[in-house]
């Protein structure tokens, strides 16, 4: 009997300091990108809803937008002087004519 | 008292001693912010014919790129170990986080037709303020540094923005003292070293002039004469500029001024006071490190161990 407290107490340190964890980011697989259609949506659309990239390649045929995600807002771009809160990058490939090729969002 | 008495008395005793700061945790820690182990294999399978397009879908931004795209490098950390710690007092407390990484950085050279044509693989052993350097066999250095050439740039200067942890450079332009000595000319140069585990905002003159932490130095050419500094803590307020640890300095014609914060609060992240300290050199790193294991084991404060340092 007398072992059982010491071992109850060692649990209920583990649980307080569990309780002090935060929750991550959910994983990018989970979050929806309703607005990206492949094949149909243009530059044009994806600036004027996301802003200006974080980053461009290949003469503005690769944009990176450095995203985050709050239960509030859902997933949006970060400001660029807020880049180390990013939590995902959106990558969006073109094609010559300006059509979303292909898309992705990794999580950093 | 039998073993298995013993082992419960151990088992209580832990968090009480972790919890009154006798001892250090290690947790082993995953690759957060680093590109996933499935990119990695991916990469690895086909390597021959990955466009720079694919790269970036299953990579993301890369750490770096350079030569108008035709350079990424990805930085990967396997941390060994993470740990907080602790030295406490009967009113107080403080953590700070320790962490032993192995840093590999992944170069992907690009073709003028988008392709990767060559990869690279640079590793070391990251911890204190320098990391070493190594060259790849195209003569590309990396140096665990965060050496910025010219004066600082504007706030809005996005380019400034990011966080560059290391520097790429020619093997023949190797930044040893020699040549940093020679390349200043007339200007002088800045070494901060804040306290803050993670990248903290580097203010000079009310430029930013980039991100620097505990484990990566920032340097700055700067026009000789006087000069302000302000270090900005992950997630501070930009309120707090010039209040808590803005201070001036001058620096001379060919002057190599070195600066570093010291700890004013727990987890290393308040804001402390910058003072002229040691030089961020790997001998100076390898100094840090056997000071930090003799903090680890005489329980003294990082503020004292700073004292210590020796200078060069």
């Amino acid at each position: 009997v007398r072992a059982r407290s010491p071992l109850a107490a060692a649990l209920l340190a583990a649980v307080l300091a569990t309780a002090c964890a935060t929750p991550g980011p959910p994983p990018a697989e989970t979050l929806e990108l309703g607005f990206l259609d492949d094949g149909a949506t243009r530059r044009e659309q994806v600036a004027l809803r996301l802003g200006l990239p974080s980053r461009v390649f290949e003469s503005d045929r690769i944009l990176i937008y450095r995203m985050q995600w709050s239960p509030e807002r859902g997933l949006h771009p970060v400001p660029w002087h807020q880049a180390l809160l990013a939590a995902y990058d959106l990558v969006l490939v073109f094609d010559e004519r300006g059509v979303l090729a292909q898309h992705a969002l990794v999580a950093k | 008292v039998s073993a298995r008495r013993a082992g419960a008395r151990l088992v209580a005793l832990a968090p009480a001693l972790v919890l009154c700061g006798c001892i250090g945790i290690l947790v082993p820690t995953g690759s957060r912010r680093d590109p996933s182990l499935e990119a990695a294999r991916w990469l690895g399978e086909r390597e021959a014919a990955v466009s720079r397009a694919e790269v970036l879908l299953h990579l993301g931004e890369p750490q770096f790129a350079g030569e108008q795209g035709a350079l990424f490098v990805y930085r990967w950390h396997d941390a060994r170990a993470l740990g907080f710690l602790c030295v406490g007092g009967y009113y107080s407390a403080a953590c700070t986080p320790l962490s032993i990484d192995r840093e590999f950085d992944l170069l992907l050279h690009f073709g003028a037709d988008g392709l990767v044509t060559e990869t690279e693989l640079l590793s070391g052993l990251a911890m204190g303020e320098g990391s070493g350097t190594e060259c790849t066999k195209r003569g590309l250095c990396v140096a665990g540094t965060a050496w910025r050439l010219g004066a600082p740039q504007p706030i809005l200067d996005e380019e400034r923005a990011e966080p560059a942890d290391h520097v790429l450079y020619e093997r023949d332009a190797a930044p040893d003292d020699r040549r940093w000595a020679a390349a200043l000319g007339g200007n002088c140069s800045l070494a901060v070293l804040p306290h803050s585990a993670g990248l903290a905002s580097v203010i000079v003159d009310g430029r930013f002039a980039g991100f620097a932490s505990r484990d990566g130095w920032l340097g700055v050419w700067l026009q000789p004469g006087e000069h302000e500094i302000a270090v900005l803590d992950p997630g501070a307020s930009a309120d707090t500029l010039g209040v808590l640890n803005a201070r001036a300095f001058a620096c001379a014609a060919g002057e190599r001024v070195v600066l570093t914060q010291a700890s004013a609060g727990p987890f290393g992240l308040a804001s402390g006071a910058l003072t002229a300290g040691a030089p961020p050199s790997a001998e100076n790193a390898r100094r840090k490190r056997r000071y930090l294991n003799a903090w680890a084991s005489a329980g003294s404060s990082l503020a004292a161990i700073e004292d210590a340092a020796p200078t060069r």
